[in-house]
């Protein structure tokens, strides 16, 4: 199962205990009748809440993505330049529209199971590069013009995958996108 | 009560139901164009959708702070000017700011992040216009903060305002939750624009030099997040800031009083929402981590204070009270709920390891939809519908309540429930049409207008009703 699905799942299954806690608060209104207690009943909702969040926080933070092989070396770095509205993949640092020319265009192919660093920039405004495959949304960083972001990724599946702009920059923003082959 | 105080609080509230249908259907045509059920092209998909964001954000602010004024007025006289000024000002930026999304077709969306105004103009005089608008609407609401800050610092310190007496048990005057949330969030409400106002004047500079790039990006998304996310953050508080003070007479009980961990909340949450905006910013990698850190444990931790102390007062409030319901304690009650599910939808998505896989996803409209659609929305449609009780010659008939509420809650949960699928299954916001890779986008999208059609007519029911019973009152 998927991230976002599995994030889906539990979304619902907190949906439908907060709309059962209000909807019986909510039947329990006929009655009359003050709850008892409610300063201590206040204080378990508090620890209780209190808990879950520094558990959350201590499992997730580890699990960034600016760790992801961080301590490995990647056998490749491929730069990545994004401007409206199209991507530019290359082995070599491209740091102006002159370097273009020295891309391999919107199709490019990588290897599987080994670790790839993607120096990702932009040339004009805001873009986001992402990477999905059938479908599935796997990766993704911010092109920024003046800064680049560094995304480590293995790509375990050999196949197509699908480069898609994830940051609204312009009237051909849900167009922008480029394939990458994984062999 | 000053009569004068009614008639400008209903101009703000009619006003914001107008400007919010206009806003829908806004809306409502870019899920249309996404469903392939109209063709619009993109450069007016993204023109409806610089318009729908903006409108949104400024409606529901500005209606806030209307119930804001009136509830303190309520308490100590309340300069007139300050509002009437935020009016004009309100009134005009929305117009230039129309100008310059239809006329001049300027799209560069409502957080318009730098360097896109620059890019996303069809006319020279688009960004120019835009900048303007948001300008004036930046004064107008700044000036109208200011005077509810200086009406509360006028009757208390900032110590007393901000409750450390009732935190630390010292004597003092009594500080009622209103006073405080509404004090709390005012000052985020000024931290925000005066951000704004920074980041308009470096738009500004760079727009002299006509456009050549001459700002840091990062520090412009920076200064663009802390403004949008704060701006909309607080706007919730000054909803719940009114909630505190009406909820508890709706259901029959006594008013609430600032306990020490109430004032803890409240102050806490001062400084949290602060924060929090650093989460908009994760998939900048080049952005320190330690701010990414924080971003993830504000955005965790801002719920605790003010969210866990309101749903358990809300909660135990209702809690076998015999209340008899009406639209307006339905709509508050409700509003809290979903106002929590929203926070569900928000909170998974600031943990960074989930964010990696659903920023820039429908998840985002989703969660934001959910507390603003169904959580803030109903906040100020309480307040709306309690003033209206307040002030109109007769009731609402209660067959008109059960139609009004089925169609907001039905309307509004599967409209954002299409969102959240479109997050579970990977399908990006913002984009005018769905290629091959997220074609499941055009079925939700469909789904989609189905639910916010319901949603419309439930509003336009409920303007329609407000009007009639209230607009007399203007004239009068």
């Amino acid at each position: 199962m998927t991230i976002q699905k599995e994030v889906f799942l539990v979304f619902i299954l907190m949906f439908l205990i907060i709309v059962s806690v209000f909807f019986l608060v909510f039947l329990s209104s006929r009655r009359s009748g003050a709850l008892q207690n409610v300063n201590s009943k206040r204080a378990i909702f508090f620890f209780i809440a209190f808990g879950t969040v520094s558990l959350v926080l201590g499992i997730s933070l580890p699990k960034s993505p600016y760790f992801l092989y961080a301590k490995e070396a990647p056998a490749q770095r491929i730069f990545v330049v994004a401007r409206q509205f199209s991507f530019t993949l290359s082995k070599s640092p491209i740091n102006s529209a002159d370097d273009l020319g020295k891309s391999a265009g919107s199709e490019f192919k990588l290897p599987k199971d080994e670790i790839i660093e993607f120096n990702v920039s932009s040339l004009d405004v805001n873009h986001g590069f992402s990477l999905y495959k059938d479908g599935v949304l796997l990766a993704q960083v911010q092109a920024m013009p003046g800064y680049v972001n560094r995304l480590r990724w293995k790509f375990s599946e050999s196949g197509n995958y699908d480069i898609l702009c994830l940051e609204y920059c312009g009237i051909a923003h849900g167009g922008m996108s480029a394939k990458i082959t994984v062999e | 009560m000053n009569t004068s105080y009614k008639k400008s609080t209903l101009l703000w509230l009619i006003t914001t139901l107008i400007v919010f249908l206009v806003a829908i259907a806004f809306g409502l045509t870019m899920r249309m164009e996404q469903a392939e059920m109209v063709k619009i092209g993109p450069l007016n998909f993204y023109v409806l959708m610089t318009s729908h964001g903006l409108l949104m954000a400024g409606v529901w602010f500005v209606a806030g702070m209307a119930g804001i004024e009136y509830i303190l007025s309520t308490y100590f006289p309340v300069p007139r000017w300050g509002g009437m000024i935020a009016y004009v000002c309100t009134i005009t930026g929305v117009v230039i700011l129309l100008i310059s999304t239809f006329l001049t077709k300027f799209h560069a969306g409502w957080y318009f992040l730098y360097p896109l105004p620059f890019y996303a103009k069809v006319m020279e005089s688009g960004p120019l216009l835009f900048l303007v608008a948001l300008t004036i609407l930046g004064v107008g609401w700044l000036i109208w903060s200011l005077v509810l800050i200086f009406t509360i610092l006028r009757n208390f310190t900032v110590a007393q305002a901000l409750a450390w007496h009732h935190i630390s048990g010292r004597p003092g005057p009594t500080v009622a939750p209103f006073i405080l949330i509404s004090f709390v969030s005012l000052i985020g409400v000024t931290a925000c624009i005066l951000a704004a106002v920074v980041l308009l004047v470096l738009y500004y500079l760079e727009f002299l030099k006509s456009g050549s790039m001459s700002n840091d990006p990062l520090l412009m998304k920076n200064l663009t997040f802390f403004f949008g996310h704060t701006l909309v953050n607080e706007m919730l508080y000054l909803g719940l800031a009114v909630l505190y003070e009406l909820f508890p007479r709706m259901a029959g009980k006594p008013a609430y009083k600032t306990s020490w961990y109430v004032g803890l909340s409240w102050n806490a949450t001062l400084l949290i929402v602060l924060f929090a905006y650093f989460h908009h910013l994760y998939m900048d990698f080049a952005q320190p981590v330690a701010f990414q850190f924080v971003g993830q444990i504000m955005s965790w931790f801002a719920p605790l204070p003010a969210a866990c102390v309101t749903i358990f007062s809300v909660l135990t409030t209702v809690y076998r009270s015999n209340m008899k319901w009406s639209l307006a304690s339905l709509l508050y009650f409700f509003g809290v709920m979903f106002w929590a599910i929203g926070g569900v939808g928000a909170i998974l998505d600031a943990v960074i390891a989930n964010n990696f896989v659903l920023h820039n996803t429908q998840w985002v409209p989703a969660h934001f939809h959910t507390y603003n659609l169904l959580g803030n929305v109903f906040f100020s449609l309480a307040f709306t519908s309690w003033f209206a009780d307040e002030i109109g010659n007769k009731k609402i008939a209660p067959g008109l309540v059960k139609l009004i509420f089925s169609l907001l809650v039905t309307g509004g949960v599967g409209f954002v429930l299409a969102f959240y699928l479109g997050g579970a299954f990977s399908v990006p916001r913002r984009v005018d049409t769905y290629n091959d890779v997220v074609n499941k986008g055009v079925s939700l999208a469909q789904m989609a207008v189905v639910f916010a059609s319901l949603y419309l007519v439930g509003m336009v029911i409920y303007t329609f009703d407000f009007t009639k019973r209230c607009a007399r009152q203007l004239f009068s």
